[in-house]
């Protein structure tokens, strides 16, 4: 009985979830120091159904997804960046004499980009041990990340207006960033909403 | 008994009595609250892996018995929050007293 009840358990954990092995470890134990006093068949019965502990444990384990998400965001650029440096044609301009329209709109949206890694990284660190400053400084990233998006998609399409030949997917670059964002913030916005008390 | 919502300020008030594993816990609510508290068992552990990731409970390997077993201790901020939790639930309970009681 204490064999199905774990097989079951632990097919309606998620995945990928965090500390799922220690969790049916605890599971196990319980189960066979309750079915030593009171049998097997009444040891899960008070134990409570599987898909609800589940669904608990997939509650607590939102803020995590919600960090991961911001990390993932965050790595877009970082990825992204060599791709366009060998696939974007070259600017008409000398470096020094970038459009003011395009050179400003760049250099917000590395500064955002670096408060969001900060923000992120410090965020994602906490967020075992101390959940509601994790979540205030993932929320602080998240921000960061939409108003780079948002920048961002302004400056594909007016980078592709003012440099010929850049490729037609480069003006969706800025968008699918900013969906991506707007993603991780309704993660975010799900682990602040759920109740965080048993 | 509707508690759930007090289910953390209850599993921090049995750890300030000493280090214990979930089955003791449960036992434990159960005795102390002369079977008022007699919900599904499992219902603990998401509880007390949230306090833990909240800084306010630890765990490790208990190795010593014929099981190994995890084991749950307050911190030193688990401890902080226990105090203040226990202060504004006095509160309520004597508030709610000077209103109900006849």
């Amino acid at each position: 009985v204490i064999e199905r009840y774990l097989a079951e358990l632990e097919r309606a954990l998620p995945r990928f979830l965090w500390r799922g092995a220690r969790i049916l470890e605890e599971v196990e134990d319980h189960l066979r120091a309750s079915a030593a006093r009171v049998g097997e068949e009444e040891a899960v019965r008070r134990f409570g159904r599987p898909h609800e502990l589940a669904r608990a444990f997939r509650r607590s384990q939102a803020a995590l997804i919600a960090a991961a998400a911001v990390l993932a965001v965050l790595a877009l650029p970082v990825l992204g960046y060599p791709l366009l440096e060998n696939t974007l044609p070259p600017a008409p301009w000398p470096e020094e004499r970038q459009p003011h329209h395009l050179h400003w709109k760049q250099d917000r949206a590395a500064q955002l980009f670096l408060a969001a890694a900060v923000a992120g990284i410090a965020g994602t660190a906490l967020v075992t041990r101390r959940r509601t400053a994790a979540l205030v400084l993932l929320a602080f990233a998240v921000l960061a990340l939409v108003g780079m998006g948002a920048i961002g998609t302004v400056l594909s399409a007016q980078w592709a207006e003012a440099v010929p030949g850049t490729p037609w997917w480069h003006t969706a670059l800025g968008a699918v960033f900013l969906a991506c964002a707007a993603s991780a913030a309704a993660l975010l916005a799900r682990a602040a909403l759920l109740p965080s008390r048993a | 008994m509707e508690h759930r919502g007090q289910l953390e300020l209850l599993l921090l008030a049995s750890l300030a009595g000493g280090p214990a594993h979930g089955y003791a816990l449960i036992e434990w609510l159960r005795e102390r609250s002369a079977g008022a508290f007699d919900y599904p068992e499992g219902t603990i552990y998401p509880a007390l892996h949230k306090l833990e990731s909240d800084g306010l409970v630890s765990s490790r390997w208990d190795d010593t018995g014929p099981r190994r077993r995890r084991v749950y201790r307050l911190t030193r901020r688990g401890r902080a929050v226990l105090a203040r939790r226990r202060s504004s639930w006095q509160e309520f309970v004597q508030a709610v007293e000077a209103v109900v009681a006849p």
